[in-house]
């Protein structure tokens, strides 16, 4: 029996429409998450992967963005093509996601247990009391304290931390097998972040259920995932398990980010960085977009798009230059 | 294979300033309608130039007040009758291109005489009322906390019944001896100023804060509905235009001093702020080099809505026989005049209206092409 | 909250101190005394200014003036100079003329404005909002009276029905249901012109508003979570869109004594619009004063239901 990708992402474009041009935010991306398994999208900020996450759920804003190209399969159906309605079943019920801005996210003029119930509502049939009693629970799991009495309070009242494990609570509310999770704790304290953390991964073991985090702090990549994508400008440039990644990293991008990681017992040393900066998605450069920062770039590397280079084992990179030097 | 050293793309390469008005025109020319709206501005403007050239003086191009009885209520584009009239009655071209008036008057020179009085009276009266706001709401904004103590409380009272008491005849010299004596505890205010603050802990009582104080005159001219309180003292005063322009740019300017407000109190406790005066640049210096720029996006909005409002504020006025008095010709006063022969010369009516409605559109439509292309969040999506 | 109800009540009671000291003091705009009349101005006849000196006590001290004068006002004793009669009965019965037309054209406006602004918030872009944009600039942007007055004239050449007046001049005597469809005739002209100014900006105003809520955070919240449109739109953004309006609504108030001076001018409607007009016109001081401060009374009491209903309707104020 091939173990079918609970989700699986093939060949996405997505384009912003701009008033200087087209941004290519997401230029043919293609990753695969398991049942039960942890995957990280990681990289610097305006690589595209927050518009990846939320392409698989529809939430690209139609205006400026558009998906041009590609499919996302969940359990094998192609949810770009379906109509809103099926999407909305899909969404907070299958596939649930938790964002990156707790402060802004919940709608301030309705009690959190309002919020916590709405999905529950939405997608379930349970009595009135039973919805309450769930959300209590959930309020319990998710440890915000005193439940009772936080089920009547409103978003303002909470600190961040909180507010962001209600949208934790809000995303497990209906069970679903896929929670995607936006830099869910970039914008707390490092100590509620190990919370949350855990609250994720006991989760997960729970159920046998997936998780896609997005994000660029390569710290907790290493204690989460078991696969890891790096993407870069709108491209994944490396892909394999984290052991993979982080003990042979196979692309000159991600030796960077490794690099740049301050190391304990190396003081006194000056800090490692990429020079330059990410591109605009509106102007690229040709060929790798990696190659006008890239200390082993060719003159190849200007000229043409790298392909995906096959190291075995599940293991990935868009560096031919690399490819080639590990062969001979 | 070599190694090649690539050139690492910058991000922009204007200077800042440079590339926000490259990036705001890219955006407002997108608009097409406020571009209309610019189009129409800038004719209008030029409009009420040439106006100004051709129907004033001696022996202006077009005459506004040759008044001829014999010709009136003449539709647009009809003929002039040499016969009947004097030399100089006869209009430059021989035709009456818009038609007479009543009274005989040309009215296409009447409405170039009145393009540039309408102009004036929206850009003085806008003008004032801008001027008012931004120092008003610049105060209120800035210096909002600082509070006024009670000797300075005292000091302003003293000195302003004595300003009152020297308008009424019968009691201007205890007045005037008020007013001097303000100013001479203001002198020794300053003086004692360290002995005031060691010992007079009584006249530091804080009274209350700039911030309230402004706002709560803001609230106070807020009470009276505009239009009325400009008719109540247009009616007190003597009739004139500049009465008008002022009457009109002293009873807008609230919306102005909230925009301005509102804005430096925002952008007071951002970062840059902190960091120039961490850098010992005076107060001065902070608000107008480095606040105003940011601030002055809703003014330039207002404004140009603001002028738009003031034309038909004083259409309105002339409407109700308090606007403008003649000889000056204003589009309202045309408007207002033509009421009575509606059926008769429908276009002594038509005309100033349908040209009201276009300039007056056309600010609105600027307006808000403005206000959109200077506000990021609201930017219409392609 | 009670404790903020009491400060907004104190604050509005200063300002009020401090409009009818402004209000008082515009009287002194005209010449204090009989010989200071200006010759050339033709308001302010010698015998004219002599008579504002009586009638405001000009002769007294300056507070003693204020006193006087709110006295007189508060206890009806200011008599119109026109006729003689009680002011403040004069302006009740202007009130209630004035009222029916408010009341129908503060419907229209509020009823009318929410769907419009929405639909053309929901469907940004599309022929509905491209089309009431148009609409609402060209109301804003047309003098009022020159659209009241093509207005009168396609009803009428159009229709043939009189439209100026509060009733028909001479209708005799007729059953009372045809008095009252009569009545309702003639309120309506001037009632939908003085709704479609207010339609214009309000409806302008909606859809932006509702276009900034659609925008933000918590919206894309709702739909992640896989809630129908119409939950989103009509329970998450609309709720949120609304708050200023409720606020809104309390400034109503004012728009009584406002009424249009304009509308009422042209159609003849014996309202309270009309009476300030023409007590202008009459240089009827007493009404004209005792009219500036009611109207403000009204914005005062109008702001502070506002911040009642505010706190009302906002959770993060209440709390």
């Amino acid at each position: 029996m091939i173990n079918l990708p609970l989700l699986s992402v093939n060949d996405l474009h997505v384009h912003f429409y701009q008033r200087h041009g087209i941004a290519r935010v997401v230029e043919g991306i293609s990753f695969n998450v398991k049942k039960g398994e942890t995957v990280c999208l990681v990289g610097e900020s305006g690589c595209g992967k927050t518009v990846s996450a939320l392409s698989i759920l529809g939430l690209v804003p139609d205006p400026p963005g558009e998906i041009v190209k590609g499919e996302i399969l969940f359990n094998g159906k192609n949810i770009l093509s379906c109509k809103e309605r099926e999407l909305q079943k899909i969404r907070g019920n299958q596939i649930a996601m938790v964002f990156q801005e707790p402060l802004t996210s919940l709608n301030p003029v309705f009690t959190i247990g309002d919020q916590i119930r709405e999905p529950i509502r939405t997608h379930q049939t349970l009595s009135k009391d039973k919805q309450r009693q769930k959300c209590l629970q959930l309020m319990k799991d998710v440890g915000l304290p005193d439940p009772e009495e936080r089920l009547n309070a409103y978003p303002h009242q909470l600190s961040g931390g909180q507010r962001q494990r209600v949208m934790i609570a809000m995303a497990l509310a209906c069970e679903p097998e896929l929670i995607i999770a936006d830099e869910p704790t970039t914008a707390l304290d490092v100590t509620v972040q190990a919370q949350i953390l855990h609250l994720f991964n006991s989760f997960q073991k729970n159920g046998d259920r997936s998780i896609l985090y997005i994000t660029h702090d390569l710290g907790v990549v290493a204690n989460v995932a078991d696969r890891i994508y790096i993407m870069y400008a709108g491209n994944i440039v490396e892909e394999g398990s984290t052991w993979q990644v982080f003990q042979n990293p196979r692309h000159p991008y991600t030796m960077g980010l490794l690099a740049a990681l301050p190391q304990r017992g190396k003081r006194g040393t000056r800090l490692i960085s990429i020079p330059g900066s990410v591109p605009n998605p509106a102007f690229k450069a040709s060929g790798c977009p990696f190659h006008p920062r890239c200390n082993l770039a060719v003159q190849i590397c200007q000229e043409q798009f790298p392909e995906m280079c096959n190291y075995g084992e599940g293991q990935m990179s868009r560096c031919p230059v690399l490819f080639e030097r590990g062969l001979n | 294979m070599e190694l090649t050293t690539q050139k690492i793309p910058q991000a922009d390469e204007n200077l800042p300033g440079e590339n926000r008005l490259k990036e705001f025109w890219l955006i407002f020319s997108q608009n097409r309608l406020a571009i209309a709206g610019l189009i129409c501005f800038i004719i209008f403007f030029v409009v009420a130039l040439t106006g100004l050239a051709c129907t004033s003086g001696q022996d202006p191009l077009f005459d506004p007040a040759q008044v001829r009885l014999q010709e009136k209520l003449k539709a647009p584009f009809s003929m002039s009758n040499p016969e009947i009239l004097t030399e100089k009655e006869v209009p430059r071209l021989g035709l009456y291109i818009l038609g007479t008036d009543d009274l005989g008057r040309d009215l296409f020179a009447r409405m170039l005489q009145g393009a540039w009085v309408s102009l004036t009276v929206g850009f003085v009266a806008v003008g004032l009322a801008v001027i008012i706001g931004i120092f008003l709401g610049g105060i209120a904004g800035y210096f909002g906390n600082r509070h006024l103590h009670l000797y300075q409380f005292m000091i302003t009272c003293i000195i302003s019944s004595g300003v009152i008491l020297m308008s009424k005849e019968n009691l201007s010299t205890p007045g005037a001896a008020l007013f001097v004596f303000g100013h001479i505890l203001i002198l020794l205010a300053l003086i004692f100023r360290k002995q005031l603050k060691d010992r007079g802990r009584f006249l530091m009582i804080k009274v209350v804060s700039i911030d309230t104080l402004i706002m709560r005159l803001v609230d106070i001219m807020l009470c009276f509905p505009s239009f009325f309180l400009i008719l109540t003292v247009v009616a007190l005063l003597p009739a004139s235009i500049y009465n008008i322009m002022i009457i009109i740019g002293l009873t807008s300017w609230m919306g102005t001093t909230r925009f301005v407000r509102a804005e430096f109190l925002s952008l007071r406790e951002q970062d840059f702020v902190t960091a120039a005066k961490a850098l010992g640049i005076s107060d001065f210096r902070i608000i107008f080099r480095h606040i105003m720029p940011n601030a002055i996006a809703p003014v330039l909005v207002s404004s140009t809505i603001g002028i738009a409002t003031a034309i038909l504020t004083e259409a309105g006025l002339s409407f109700l026989g308090f606007g403008v008095p003649p000889p000056h010709a204003t589009w309202g006063n045309i408007l207002s005049d033509g009421k009575g022969f509606i059926f008769d010369a429908p276009w002594l009516t038509l005309i100033p209206g349908i040209t009201i409605l276009v300039v007056v559109l056309s600010f609105n439509l600027f307006g808000e092409g403005l206000k959109d292309a200077l506000n990021p969040k609201l930017r219409e999506a392609k | 909250m009670l404790s903020f109800i009491g400060r907004s009540i104190v604050q509005k009671i200063i300002t009020l101190f401090f409009v009818s000291i402004v209000s008082f003091l515009v009287i002194h705009l005209a010449p204090g005394k009989p010989s200071q009349a200006d010759p050339l101005n033709p308001k302010f006849t010698p015998e004219m200014v002599a008579r504002f000196q009586k009638e405001f006590h000009l002769d007294k001290p300056l507070y003693e003036q204020y006193v006087l004068f709110y006295k007189d006002l508060f206890l009806g004793e200011t008599v119109s100079w026109k006729d003689h009669q009680p002011v403040l009965f004069k302006i009740w019965q202007r009130f209630l003329n004035s009222l029916p037309l408010f009341i129908v054209g503060t419907i229209l406006t509020w009823t009318i404005s929410f769907p419009i602004g929405i639909r053309a918030a929901l469907g940004r872009g599309q022929t509905f909002d491209r089309f009431t944009t148009f609409f609402s600039y060209l109301m804003i942007s047309i003098p009022g009276f020159f659209f009241a007055y093509i207005l009168i004239i396609f009803v009428v050449t159009c229709f043939h029905v009189p439209v100026i007046g509060i009733k028909t001049f001479s209708l005799g005597a007729v059953s009372p249901v045809h008095l009252f469809m009569d009545r309702i005739w003639h309120l309506l002209l001037p009632s939908i012109l003085g709704a479609t100014g207010g339609i214009a900006v309000l409806s302008r105003y909606v859809r932006s508003q509702m276009l900034e809520v659609e925008g933000e955070d918590y919206i894309r919240t709702a739909w992640a979570k896989g809630l129908s449109s119409e939950e989103v739109h009509y329970r998450h953004a609309l709720r949120n869109a609304l708050l200023p309006f409720v606020t809104m609504f309390g400034l109503i108030l004012p728009g009584l004594i406002g009424g249009s001076v304009i509308i009422e001018s042209i159609f003849s409607w014996p309202g309270m619009g009309r009476m300030a007009y023409e007590a202008i016109l009459a240089r009827d001081y007493p009404v004209i004063l005792t009219v500036n401060f009611l109207s403000a009374v009204l914005v005062l009491a109008g702001t502070f239901v506002s911040d009642i209903l505010y706190l009302l309707v906002d959770p993060r104020i209440r709390l």
